[in-house]
């Protein structure tokens, strides 16, 4: 059994523990509430860029089925089927933020294992970039690694990242960029999200939506050309896909320390109420010792 | 009643602006192009420059960093990486923050984020420059 101190010093750290994480609770709410409208701050934009992009498809098609198109147009559709493969992880910084990381880098290693030869990494977050860094005998090219940008993500480093991508997806003949990162479904859920940004495939699956009875894209002028418009379109599009995908990272990681801090606070004051239980119970036990001890002095003496 | 242009900027961090006028001036890619009420549908891109809204006497200023214009129904639908309006800058910190960005872009040892950041900051400095100027042009 502890000694009284023992129990009175470990009732002190539990309880200064209890403080530090209902902070890191606190601050995590208010950034993540942050977040959560930059996201929402982010989505007009999201949106008209996939508008403006499937309002081109029917040009698209016809340029890409007529054999004419440039390659650095083709390229965003098309790529080898044979290739290198890249991977885009979006971990945190930081840890106490539960499994965020933990499910990220397991998912990562998952796909590591499904690739033979030699891959491309993009590592945004801290975490993500230790790890593959430890892991050894992985035939791997760093593109680009980003650390220290949470939590607060701007649209400067969705540049950055997509730059890095776009270069290596171009010259390196990658057949591929996936991503894998944690989406902020709500303050109490977040999801692991695994998907190819590179070649860009989801507008050629879906008719392009009616423009509310808009002219047709055929009707549309273009300036510069076509062409020109659309190469210049689709870096920028990749690069609001990835800025979305940094915000969503952004928020789920802080939604998820706010929970891990919530259940960390939870379990300090339920070891604090155990501890001071125990703790009150010795002190009672030797004051009714010392009682017992003095009341059997005083009738041994009386006797 | 005239028909009337509705202006919308759009920025990957905010919906910046969104307003009405008689007329809009595009800092188009072959050079400035002006829209009026019932333009032709027409995409276009854009070069970092000033886009400037007419209405009635009134002319609202703003400055943007390249990007796309959508013109459709009397309505343009600007993207950009970074909108601002004229009245939002300050020539002076704009002016530092031209000479910081330029002084940063010296340093050889910055890496590449550092050095990214200080070319954008560097064009939208020269951006901010531009449209400040104007407006000061036009007071007088």
């Amino acid at each position: 059994m502890a000694s009284l101190r023992d129990l009175r010093r470990k009732i002190k750290s539990v309880t200064s523990t209890e403080q530090i994480t209902k902070a890191m609770k606190m601050v995590a709410a208010a950034r993540m509430r942050r977040s959560q409208s930059a996201i929402i701050a982010a989505r007009p934009f999201a949106v008209k860029m996939e508008e403006l992009i499937s309002s081109l498809e029917e040009e698209r098609r016809a340029l890409l089925s007529s054999g004419e198109a440039p390659a650095g147009v083709r390229a965003f559709f098309e790529s080898p089927a044979e290739g290198e493969a890249g991977l885009i992880l979006i971990t945190a910084d930081k840890g106490l933020c539960g499994a965020f990381n933990t499910v990220l880098l397991r998912a990562a290693l998952d796909w590591l294992r499904g690739r033979k030869g030699k891959v491309h990494l993009a590592l945004v977050g801290r975490k993500g970039r230790d790890f593959l860094r430890r892991l050894k005998g992985l035939d791997c090219e760093v593109e680009i690694e980003l650390a220290g940008i949470f939590p607060r993500v701007g649209f400067q480093h969705a540049e950055v990242l997509g730059k890095a991508v776009l270069d290596a997806y171009a010259q390196k003949g990658l057949a591929r960029w996936d991503v894998i990162y944690n989406e902020f479904k709500s303050a109490a859920q977040q999801r692991l999200v695994r998907r190819t940004l590179l070649p860009l495939a989801a507008f050629g699956s879906e008719p392009a939506p009616a423009f509310n009875g808009g002219p047709r894209p055929a009707e549309l002028g273009y300036e510069p050309d076509y062409e020109a418009l659309l190469s210049a379109l689709l870096p920028r599009f990749v690069k609001a896909e990835l800025y979305r995908m940094l915000l969503e990272s952004q928020a789920a990681e802080l939604s998820a320390r706010m929970n891990a801090m919530d259940a960390a606070s939870k379990n300090a004051a339920e070891l604090r109420d155990t501890l001071n239980v125990q703790a009150n119970r010795q002190r009672q036990a030797m004051i009714t010792k010392e009682i017992a001890e003095l009341v059997g002095g005083a009738e041994a003496l009386a006797a | 009643m005239a028909k009337r242009l509705t202006l919308e900027l759009v920025t990957p961090e905010l919906a910046a602006f969104s307003g009405e006028g008689d007329s809009v001036v595009l800092p188009a890619w072959e050079g400035e192009m002006g829209v009026l009420p019932g333009h032709a549908p027409f995409l276009v891109q854009l070069k970092p420059g000033a886009v400037r809204l007419r209405d009635g006497d009134e002319t609202r200023l703003f400055a943007v960093s390249g990007g796309f214009a959508e013109i459709r129904d009397d309505k343009v639908s600007l993207f950009a990486e970074t909108a601002e309006m004229a009245e939002a800058i300050d020539g002076e910190r704009a002016r530092q923050a031209l000479e910081r960005a330029q002084a940063e872009l010296k340093r050889k040892e910055a890496d590449s984020l550092t050095m990214a950041n200080a070319e954008a900051a560097l064009q939208r400095a020269l951006v901010r420059l531009k449209v400040a100027e104007l407006r000061k042009g036009r007071r007088r």
